[in-house]
């Protein structure tokens, strides 16, 4: 199971009032099972993923 | 298998921030994780002055008329925000800009000529503002 993008360690510049968007991609080499969720903590805070793509995450 | 998804959020404050994202299986037995640095960061107007060079030393000779110094200086800003003013000053003092382009852009040029210049060292100053961030150059 990876999370293939964005690079792992990777640092984003953003500034205020600008908006950016980053794609996570992610995936899994098991024939079963796939993948269920994928969730984010942005400083111990949860993230909302807003995604329609949902049903296709396995 | 493959999937994607975009996070959204707001970051209000400047900063640092520490993003880790989790993937996992259905069963919960197998996950991985992946840390990422968001730094929000406020735009860096930079100011350079074109002309006249630092240091440039300029020669007037007595019972000659007066020296008239051009100048020109740009500012820039980050992508995304705009030079909203520029301003200059020679020894503290403002001195006009005659032609001024680019406000409202990402870049911006002030124009115009010193005129009189007294003999002595003199100290030219160039502004810009950006999302109300001053900045300035020498």
């Amino acid at each position: 199971m990876t999370i293939s993008a964005p690079t792992p360690n990777q640092v984003f510049t953003i500034f205020p009032g600008v908006q950016s968007y980053t794609q996570f991609l992610f995936g899994t080499t098991s024939t079963f099972g796939g993948i269920s969720s994928l969730t984010a903590t942005l400083n111990g805070v949860p993230v909302v993923f807003t995604t329609s793509d949902s049903a296709r995450w396995w | 298998m493959t999937g994607s998804t975009s996070p959204n959020f707001g970051l209000n404050a400047t900063g640092t921030y520490t993003l880790v994202v989790t993937a996992t299986n259905p069963y919960g037995t197998s996950s991985t994780q992946t840390t990422y640095t968001i730094v929000n960061a406020v735009p860096t107007p930079t100011i350079f002055i074109d002309d006249p060079d630092p240091n440039q030393v300029f020669e007037h000779t007595v019972g000659t008329p007066a020296l008239n110094i051009g100048f020109f200086f740009t500012a820039t800003t980050t992508p995304g925000f705009t030079i909203s003013d520029v301003s200059a000053t020679l020894d503290g003092a403002p001195v006009s800009i005659d032609t001024i382009a680019g406000l409202g852009s990402v870049s911006a040029t002030g124009t115009d000529s010193l005129a009189a210049v007294p003999t002595g060292t003199h100290t030219l100053r160039a502004y810009g503002v950006s999302a109300g961030l001053p900045s300035q150059a020498q």
